[in-house]
């Protein structure tokens, strides 16, 4: 009977490992395919390929082509003007220009070698990261912030109408984004004026507060009552109980809040891509541009999936036994 | 110190009512106690006066000011809940210091108010802990001092050691007590406890289904009971009913004859239609022979001994009812077929007609006939 | 009593007897002072809420009787039900009913994957004991951390003719030359489930792990003890128990499977590749085309939000009536 327990766990746990192992490949070879050079893209490569070196012969055309180098900001660097004949190699170019080809050369590698990270770089990368951490940081930190004030109004259901607004809320659970984003986007870019902001994205993402809601009415219900009544006897008012005593019993609520929304909130791409301009994209519709603008740089365009994954994922495993537990807590509670 | 009035004061949680009309007066300084068993609305009657629940018909005055609608904050009163509830992200210190705080009191005061009650209430070591790692006493005695911090006008204790155990409720009541002396404050005690209320009351407030069965002090409560409910509930163990048949009045005595026929000869009047007779475990023995006012009860049975260490109850059934007596009397005394006889302290019997009111009283008792009901 | 009588006088001496207006008064300020107190902590979030799920609905739901062609045309007339009639007619039909049909396909593939990776996985979770078990969990949650554009573009990684690693892979074991294609239809509606199915597969696993914990462990110890073998005590004590959880997953797959848009684009759903045209991609063609210069414009706004009504009111009935079911089926 042990025996046969025992063994029924080992095939158990055998096949989950074996689906955790496939799950694991596609982020393995995201990672071989961000450093395999887009010329090398027909090759199966089990593990990163060579460095590729700066070939003088390659046309300057294919290089900009393939590799995206800016040609501009070459000849800035190298302080050079004129028109350039984009069918040079860098060896004429060098000759002609009377660069030194060695210098040349150095200069190109970093692009050649590390072409997709470069490219992703240098189209924006940081200030994209950085739009996408400010627009998902704020909206959870807002929207965390509004869930507990609606929590603290409706914990308890203490008057009828608290259960209506928490049940309203339900209704955002079920529709579909697409369904209402023509309306929201003629509310918010015509009514509120809120053209190519960052703040847009996020008053839509906190608009629905239904998880918020649920997470935060459902865990303040569970306070003791008396918490509140003592603050009333001990002389403070509704905002002393909510500043002093509930803000800093918040702590779970808002992690189970956070690990949920984050992933939801770091990946949106369609409010980046309706309401932002290209310049201020965030990273996934980053992502998606440097898909269609770059298409054929597959290096480039692998990285920067790769690269816009990192930091969530960096997140995730800090804080993953916490993306678990919220995981579980918001299925029992459905 | 101030008094808390109550006017006509009804309460219902939805369509049912659970406080129907109460009116009390609670003194200025005195201890008073709200004894009931649990529903009865004492609690409602409690949170109440805080602000905690609204009012929904009749006045609640403290100190001859309306206070229906004044929020629970501008109230005036201090609480100390069944369950503590201590901020528990806060230390002891902070707990302590919060109702100030609330007052904006500066930093100085504060500090020197939380250490006077921290010494008071013997909590000087433990300011910097957390409540998680305080005992169940002491966690009491933290919301003791979050209550004293303000001196408040009315301190409220809502069931506030009930959940601690035997002995340390039995040094927490004198502690209270010390307190309510020391403080010479305004106090309102709720619980189901008679024990408690027994020895922490100045005036103890019977209560039951929501109205109040009778004010008075302890010992007044305890032998003068207004009615049935009161002698019942009041007395551990409870006081022994037995059913009249009917009762024969005599010059200077009264004959009761019990439901087994039995007799009784009380050496006063008892004037009405008394139904109930009760008497305390205490004020009736049993023995072989006969006293005062005695009835013979062969056959009996004894049902069974309780030993308490100080004293005995014993658990009889009689041919008229069944009998609790106090006392560890010889069972052998008393061989099965030899006659027997419940002996009766006429002075401490008490008599209720068919509504449970106590009609009139034996002898000892009849100076307070006058008492509320 | 004589003690009593004497503080009650007193009391009477002091009280501010007041006048059953001003008591009426007072109760009424103070039940809206409370009610003041809820608005101001409820009130922000519902109002973001109101404004913008619900009033942009109102406001925008007339447009689809008008034949507004996108946001900045401001000669618009109205059309009556010509817009929804137009769905239905050459030439809107072939490309409506194409979406419609792809997207439906797609949903119910999805909602297959949902069961094949979330169910399967958490039966295997739950009846699983070992130390590796938060690894496990880990490991299958990590994929929902990969962006909608994201997964379209690991499925070009993985599945492009001559370059995808997978069909490189294939072709180094000697087993044959671009199994997949990333473009054309059976990727879309049969493959990118598949990938999606992954994506999701903690999350729906979470989701079952939930429905199946909530099983009081005695009834299915006592179907053991009835001799339920293992696939009988699925059937008949662990899912109709789960309900609740089966029919969330089922408004998530719903509500996802018609919805999904990210993963579209990741696919070129908005730059020509019409085999990831979606209900969703279509309806941000109708809405945003012009505007935002993807590509030749198919309809007028006013269509988009006809696409829009024609396909989701539906669709959140029934999501609507789901969750009231689900609501119901609570044992515990």
């Amino acid at each position: 009977m042990e025996r046969k327990k025992r063994l029924k766990n080992l095939s158990i746990a055998a096949i989950l490992a074996f689906y955790c192992a496939i799950s694991l490949v596609p982020f393995y070879f995201l990672v071989i395919r961000s450093f395999t050079p887009t010329l090398k893209s027909g090759e199966f490569y089990f593990w990163i390929p060579e460095r590729p070196e700066v070939q003088m012969n390659a046309r300057l055309g294919n290089l900009a082509s393939v590799n995206n180098i800016d040609i501009t900001k070459l000849k800035k660097d190298f302080g050079l003007k004129g028109y350039i004949d984009p069918r040079l190699t860098l060896q004429q170019l060098a000759e002609r220009q009377g660069i030194d080809a060695g210098e040349l050369e150095e200069y190109l590698r970093p692009f050649i070698q590390y072409n997709g990270i470069f490219v992703v770089l240098s189209n924006g990368f940081l200030k994209s990261l950085w739009g996408t951490i400010v627009v998902a940081g704020s909206s959870v930190a807002i929207g965390g912030f509004l869930g507990i004030m609606t929590g603290t109004a409706l914990a308890g259901f203490r008057r009828p109408w608290h259960l209506f607004v928490y049940n309203s809320y339900l209704l955002n659970m079920i529709v579909p984004p697409m369904m209402v984003i023509l309306p929201q986007y003629f509310i918010v870019t015509q009514f509120l004026g809120l053209q190519d902001s960052y703040f847009a994205i996020v008053l839509l993402h906190i608009k629905g507060g239904a998880l918020s809601t649920m997470v935060f009415t459902t865990y303040i219900a569970a306070i003791p009552k008396s918490l509140r009544e003592s603050v009333a006897m001990d002389g403070g008012k509704h905002y002393h109980y909510f500043w002093y005593i509930l803000l800093p019993l918040m702590g779970t609520p808002f992690a189970i809040f956070a690990s949920i929304m984050m992933p939801l909130f770091w990946n949106d791409l369609l409010l980046g891509l309706l309401f932002l301009s290209p310049e201020k994209y965030t990273l996934p519709a980053f992502v998606a541009t440097l898909g269609g603008a770059y298409g054929r740089n597959f290096e480039a365009v692998f990285s920067g999936v790769l690269m816009s994954l990192i930091p969530i994922l960096v997140v995730y495993f800090i804080f993953q036994k916490l993306f678990i537990r919220s995981a579980m807590a918001g299925a029992v509670k459905g | 110190m101030a008094q808390v009035s109550f006017n006509k004061v009804r309460k219902s949680f939805g369509r049912t009512e659970v406080v129907h009309g109460i009116d009390l007066e609670i003194n200025s300084g005195e201890l008073t106690v709200l004894l009931g068993p649990s529903g009865c609305g004492k609690s409602t009657l409690l949170r109440m006066i805080a602000g905690l629940e609204d009012v929904t018909d009749g006045d609640i005055y403290i100190d001859g000011e309306y206070i229906n609608d004044t929020d629970a904050s501008q109230r005036g009163c201090a609480m100390v809940f069944q369950n503590y509830a201590l901020y528990p992200h806060q230390t002891v210190y902070k707990n302590i210091a919060f109702p100030l705080k609330m007052a904006g009191k500066d930093k100085a005061t504060i500090d020197r108010k939380v250490r006077e009650a921290a010494r008071i209430l013997q909590l000087d070591e433990l300011l910097d802990r957390l409540p998680r790692d305080l005992s169940g006493g002491q966690r009491q005695r933290v919301a003791m001092g979050r209550a004293m911090i303000r001196q408040p006008k009315v301190y409220l204790f809502d069931e506030p050691l009930s959940n601690l155990d035997a002995e340390l409720r039995g040094k927490m009541r004198l502690e209270i007590a010390r307190l309510q002396r020391k403080l010479n404050a305004t106090m309102v005690f709720v619980t189901h406890d008679q024990v408690e209320a027994m020895t922490l009351a100045d005036r103890v407030v019977v209560m039951h289904d929501g109205i109040i069965e009778q004010v008075g002090a302890p010992l007044a409560v305890y032998q003068r009971p207004t009615n049935r409910f009161v002698a019942g509930f009041v007395g551990t163990p409870a006081m022994n009913f037995l059913a009249v048949e009917r009762a024969e009045l005599g010059n200077e005595s009264t004959k009761i004859i019990l439901t087994g026929g039995e007799l009784l000869t009380l050496p006063y009047k008892v004037v009405g239609e008394p139904k109930v007779l009760g008497v305390r475990p205490e004020h009736v023995r049993i023995g072989a022979h006969a006293g005062a006012v005695a009835v013979r009860i062969d056959p009996f049975e004894l049902l069974g001994t309780e030993h308490l260490g100080d004293r005995s109850y014993r658990y009889f059934t009689v041919p008229f009812g069944e009998l609790t007596v106090l006392g560890a009397d010889n069972d052998a005394a008393l061989p099965r077929g030899t006659p027997a006889f419940a002996d009766f302290d006429a002075d401490n019997v008490h008599f209720f007609d068919h509504a449970g009111k106590v009609i009139q009283r034996g002898q000892g008792q009849s100076a307070i006939a006058g008492e509320r009901t | 009593m004589p003690t009593q009588q004497v503080v009650q006088d007193v009391g009477e001496g002091r009280r501010l007897l007041p006048s059953a207006r001003t008591k009426k008064r007072a109760k009424r300020s103070r039940l809206f002072r409370e009610f003041l107190v809820d608005l101001l902590y409820a009130g922000p979030q519902y109002a973001l809420y109101i404004g913008l799920l619900v009033v942009p609905f109102v406001v925008a739901l007339p447009i689809v009787f008008t034949d507004q062609i996108d946001f900045l045309d401001r000669d618009i007339d109205v059309v009556g039900m010509r817009n929804i009639v137009s769905l239905f007619q050459e030439p809107m039909r072939d490309i409506f009913f194409a979406t419609l049909r792809r997207t439906a396909l797609f949903t119910l593939v999805n909602y297959i994957m949902v069961f094949a990776f979330g169910f399967l996985l958490a039966l295997a979770m739950y009846e699983l004991s070992s130390k590796f078990k938060g690894a496990f969990f880990t490991i299958i949650y990590m994929p929902w951390m990969v962006s909608g554009v994201g997964i379209g573009l690991l499925m070009i990684m993985l599945f492009t003719r001559d370059t995808g690693t997978a069909n490189l892979a294939i072709q180094a074991l000697g087993l044959g030359k671009n199994t997949f294609d990333v473009r054309g239809e059976a990727a879309s509606v049969f493959g990118l489930p598949v990938i999606y199915g992954w994506k999701t597969a903690g999350f729906n696993m979470a989701l079952f792990l939930g429905g199946l914990l909530s099983i009081p462990r005695e009834t299915i110890e006592s179907a053991k003890m009835d001799g339920a073998n293992y696939v009988k005590r699925v059937a008949y004590v662990y899912i109709p128990q789960m309900r609740p959880s089966i029919i969330i997953a089922t408004i998530f797959a719903l509500i996802g499977g018609f919805g999904i848009f990210d993963e579209l684009v990741g696919l070129g759903g908005l730059a020509g590749n019409t085999d990831a045209r979606f209900l969703s991609i279509l309806i941000y063609e109708l809405g945003f085309a012009t505007s935002q210069n993807f590509g030749a414009k198919t309809g007028t706004l006013a269509q988009g939000i006809a696409v829009s009504l024609v396909v989701f009111l539906p669709l959140v009935s029934v999501a609507f009536y789901l969750n009231k079911l689900q609501k119901k089926m609570q044992y515990h």
